[in-house]
């Protein structure tokens, strides 16, 4: 974490002063920045259980020299990068629910493309304060926010019972077959498309909202809710990032070596899980995003240029 | 331990699709990357030029360097940047692909309503992927119409229309870099950069103006001006070697926020040295004022007359 810290900081402080005068630095110093700090991001967020996608943006665009636009760009890419990746395997075991994910994934989906749309027609300085704005709400969610394992849901809405939204999943930690039924669809449809405008707007990956709608708002149970939490959000990601591509915001340089630098992180991240301090980590990532807000929204307001 | 309960066929297909396709797309864009850093395969924008590139915004970004919206890229995949676009579209697509064929095994199943979810599903991510939801033009989008406007009102009796002064007075703006070219009217109009004729010239300009002239003037064609004394240049390229390269480049193109000097005017050029030098030129002044003191006037005829005949 020190690590992390010290790299934003150098690169806080060395980026404008750079820019404003002194030797170019040359290409290949940036991509290799972003690779470091993609991989501590990467093992970061599995560490403080939030998704490396909600961090990327915030931090490169307040630290690195890239232009909003492509930061937003790569990060859409990187989330569903990352969310396409892991699905596969809790699909398979049950952990997700594509029945589930599908009418979330299909209204937000709408709403990225349109927050995407109206991103990139905003002036850059009012997306760096809505991000600012957006990112210091985000960190005082996951401090406020609370779980539940197995909510209780006496009974299925009429919208849940008639797509179905409801099933058995096999818990691997305690070996039992696990009940899942759902109510509050339409209130929880409403918040999807919230969460796509959000995705779109900004290039977030959309864990830290999908899963307190499905776990608090639906009483999804904690694990499915994570796991379908990712198959929506490489949906939503994916209809945004499109929109992203075809305006030309898309920079492989800055995409490939995030992708690989969260992705390769992550998996160091996991490792880590049985020794690190996770709620120090967590600590920590959220004093990240409040700077990283903070930082958005002086950029945007020009008082921090 | 009992059996565990079953998951669904169309779950399972679209696992096995999504597994397949992510890998491969994380495969294939892995591998374009590597072409593209490794320089296997020349790209459209030169990687040492992308610095003071993507700071722009997209719109900025695409009039600068030429880059295709929509799916344009595809006339571009022999150059090592866009042949990476083939891995992010196969990321992309992925989805879609994995939705379109739980569709017909939804239907088989009887499951209607789930595959009329599925089916517009598809239609959103084949919307989004068509290009055909264009990104309209950005509030603060660089107005070249404006720029032009002013430039035949009042820059090309001195700097040429496009940018090739027709005297040895003036320099040439043609491919001047856009972001140093703003800054320098900015520092005219408030007199940090000293100049009778220039300062009221950019005095009412606003700062939407002065970026749209920097990117009207980038954008136009800077001739080429073989030095005129051969053996002058020579002792210039020695020494701009030594002094110049580490800020201004090997080629004299500059960066974002320092000048292009290649094919720049001679004179232009050491009446500007002698002014860093003299300290009576008081913007950008940090690095060049020290440097310029120690250059003999020789020293400065050699440098801007080398520099003057690069392209």
């Amino acid at each position: 974490m020190m690590r992390l810290a010290f790299l934003v900081a150098a690169l806080a402080g060395a980026s404008p002063a750079m820019a404003a005068g002194g030797a170019p630095v040359p290409w290949w110093v940036w991509p290799l920045a972003l690779f470091a700090v993609t991989f501590v991001l990467g093992a970061v967020a599995v560490l403080a259980g939030v998704g490396g996608g909600v961090l990327f943006v915030p931090i490169v665009g307040a630290f690195f020299p890239f232009h909003l636009d492509f930061v937003r760009g790569a990060g859409l890419l990187l989330a569903l990068s990352g969310a396409l990746s892991a699905a596969p395997a809790l699909l398979a075991n049950g952990l997700a629910s594509l029945r589930l994910a599908m009418p979330a994934a299909l209204v937000g989906s709408v709403t990225s493309i349109v927050g995407a749309l109206i991103g990139l027609a905003l002036p850059t300085g009012a997306v760096y304060t809505a991000l600012g704005i957006t990112i210091l709400a985000i960190a005082l969610l996951m401090w406020r926010s609370r779980k539940s394992d197995h909510p209780d849901v006496p009974a299925s809405d009429p919208l849940a019972a008639a797509l179905r939204l409801h099933g058995v999943y096999h818990d691997p930690a305690t070996g039992r077959e696990v009940d899942w039924k759902v109510c509050r669809t339409p209130a929880a449809l409403v918040a999807f498309a919230g969460v796509g405008l959000l995705a779109g707007l900004f290039g977030l990956g959309a864990g830290w909202a999908n899963v307190p709608v499905f776990n608090l708002l639906m009483g999804a149970p904690l694990k499915l809710s994570v796991g379908t939490s990712g198959l929506v959000l490489s949906v939503i990601d994916t209809s945004a990032a499109w929109i992203y591509l075809h305006s030309g915001a898309v920079l492989p340089m800055l995409v490939a070596p995030s992708i690989i630098g969260v992705m390769l992180g992550a998996k160091i991240g996991v490792r880590l899980l049985s020794v690190a301090p996770a709620a120090k980590v967590r600590s920590t990532v959220l004093v990240l995003l409040v700077f990283a807000g903070g930082r958005a929204l002086l950029k945007g307001l020009g008082i921090w240029a | 331990m009992g059996l565990r309960p079953a998951v669904s066929e169309e779950q399972k297909l679209y696992a096995r699709w999504l597994s397949v396709g992510a890998r491969a797309g994380l495969a294939v864009l892995s591998a374009c990357f590597l072409v593209y850093v490794l320089e296997l395969l020349e790209p459209q924008v030169p990687l040492h030029e992308l610095p003071a590139l993507w700071a722009h915004p997209v719109e900025h970004f695409r009039t600068l360097t030429g880059a295709p919206a929509g799916w344009g890229w595809i006339a571009l995949l022999g150059k090592g940047d866009y042949l990476s676009f083939v891995g992010i579209v196969m990321l992309g697509l992925v989805t879609l692909v994995c939705y379109a064929r739980i569709v017909p095994a939804l239907l088989k199943r009887g499951e209607r309503l789930q595959a009329a979810l599925a089916a517009a599903q598809v239609l959103v991510l084949l919307a989004a992927a068509s290009g055909l939801l264009a990104s309209p033009a950005r509030a603060d989008e660089v107005d070249l119409k404006r720029a032009q406007q002013i430039v035949s009102g009042r820059c090309f009796l001195c700097h040429g229309a496009q940018g090739e002064s027709a005297s040895e007075l003036y320099p040439r703006l043609a491919g001047q870099n856009p972001v140093y070219m703003a800054k320098q009217l900015a520092n005219f109009a408030t007199g940090e950069r000293k100049s009778t004729a220039m300062q009221p010239m950019a005095a009412d300009l606003t700062p939407q103006e002065r970026s749209a002239l920097g990117l009207y003037f980038s954008r136009q064609k800077s001739e080429p001006h073989p030095a005129a004394d051969a053996q002058l240049a020579a002792q210039g390229a020695r020494l701009y070697a030594d002094r110049c390269t580490a800020c201004h480049g090997g080629r004299g193109h500059g960066s974002e926020t320092l000048p292009r000097l290649a094919g720049q005017v001679a004179s232009y050029l050491a009446a500007q040295l002698r002014s860093f030098g003299a300290r009576s030129r008081t913007n950008d002044n940090a690095v060049m004022q020290g440097i310029a003191a120690q250059m003999t006037e020789q020293d400065i005829r050699a440098v801007a007359e080398y520099l003057s005949g690069l392209d």
